[in-house]
């Protein structure tokens, strides 16, 4: 089957989300997705490639953030002198910083996606905002901001909290 | 990506809010947890029961006395900035020897932990990150950075030193001396990486270990 062409040339990649919805994508975007880049040089990327564990609103994110961090990276216009990339990473980490900017809820679908698609960019980023709603915080603070529940009885989280006793200590 | 969250979702059905993150897979919060810390990643121990084994199976572990410095410390700095005032080095003093304290206890409660015979196996860290100011007992940390290597049978060892504020005030801030003494050949074949900031290194004594 004839590959999909993009506007500049390049191939387009088609994912199909888990409710059916229809991504187009160049392929050096798609290509970010270790799995998707298999199936790419496999040939079996054609006509399209369904995702069946990832659900459309999701599916947009994750087309977001591969189509600009392909049309970003170095090299992808031609251009490679040193303060055209500078900008462009600066350029880069202000979308990221946006783009994670997200409920827990998408926060952790949008990990679970990247993991599953192994776009390990993406996959450090969201395990870095979790990193850091977790820093700084009290074991109960952590608690409040996740929603987890204590299961332990008072004696035994005395008992964990004695043994790294350390770890909780303010000085 | 709701069918993957939806069978996490029904198992919580009940719950006034949904522990997402308690449901992510291991492999994922063991990501999350080498991210952090090590003192803060072992304070999860007593979220719940489900993190209780997680901080064990963490192989990059950091223990920094930055984590310790309370936001007070950090605002005498910038208070005490072009300003000569003993009471503010004081404060700032007594919060570097607290930090100091910190981060001995700590580096001691994981080699004491990882020894202790409560059935767990060893833990393997591939990579260690120590950070602290230069005390006046630099034994102490010489001991600490030994034994750890071993006990934790460390691969790639950073050991950043920090700067007191009054040495760095006075113009002369000391270096540390890497205790390569402290380091049998077996230990030094041992390490794979070490990484030093501000430390007086013997560099030729290590022939396959980058700096």
């Amino acid at each position: 089957m004839a590959a999909a062409e993009g506007s500049d040339g390049g191939k387009m990649i088609v994912l199909i989300s888990a409710d059916g919805q229809r991504f187009e994508l160049p392929e050096a975007a798609a290509k970010l997705s270790q799995i998707v880049l298999y199936m790419i040089e496999d040939g079996c990327c054609y006509p399209s490639i369904p995702l069946p564990k990832v659900d459309g609103v999701i599916l947009a994110k994750i087309v977001e953030y591969c189509n600009k961090h392909a049309a970003l990276s170095s090299g992808a216009d031609g251009s490679s002198d040193a303060a055209s990339e500078r900008s462009k990473e600066r350029e880069l980490k202000i979308f990221d910083a946006e783009f994670i900017d997200v409920d827990v809820t998408t926060l952790f679908d949008v990990m679970m996606a990247a993991n599953y698609l192994n776009i390990k960019g993406l996959l450090d980023l969201a395990c870095q905002r979790t990193a850091d709603l977790i820093k700084g915080k009290s074991p109960e603070q952590i608690r409040q901001t996740f929603g987890i529940k204590n299961d332990f009885t008072p004696e035994e989280e005395a008992a964990i909290r004695k043994e790294n006793a350390w770890a909780f200590d303010n000085i | 990506m709701t069918r993957m969250t939806s069978k996490r979702r029904r198992a919580n059905v009940g719950d006034s809010r949904l522990d997402l993150l308690s449901a992510l897979p291991d492999n994922l919060l063991r990501l999350i947890l080498s991210l952090l810390d090590t003192r803060t990643m072992i304070s999860t121990v007593v979220l719940s029961r489900h993190w209780v084994r997680l901080p064990r199976e963490i192989t990059s572990l950091s223990i920094r006395v930055n984590g310790v410095l309370p936001p007070r410390y950090h605002r005498s700095l910038a208070k005490a900035r072009g300003v000569d005032t003993n009471k503010i080095d004081a404060l700032v003093e007594r919060y570097e020897h607290r930090a100091m304290r910190a981060f001995v206890d700590g580096v001691t409660s994981l080699v004491e932990g990882n020894d202790a015979d409560d059935g767990n196996a060893r833990r393997h860290a591939k990579s260690l990150c120590l950070e602290f100011f230069l005390i006046d007992d630099p034994g102490c940390v010489d001991r600490l950075i030994s034994v750890t290597i071993v006990e934790f049978r460390i691969d790639d060892l950073e050991v950043v030193v920090k700067p007191e504020q009054r040495n760095l005030q006075d113009g002369h801030p000391t270096a540390y001396t890497f205790p390569h003494h402290c380091l049998d050949s077996h230990r030094r074949r041992r390490l794979r990486r070490l990484t030093l900031g501000n430390c007086t290194p013997p560099l030729h004594e290590y022939e396959d270990v980058r700096t």
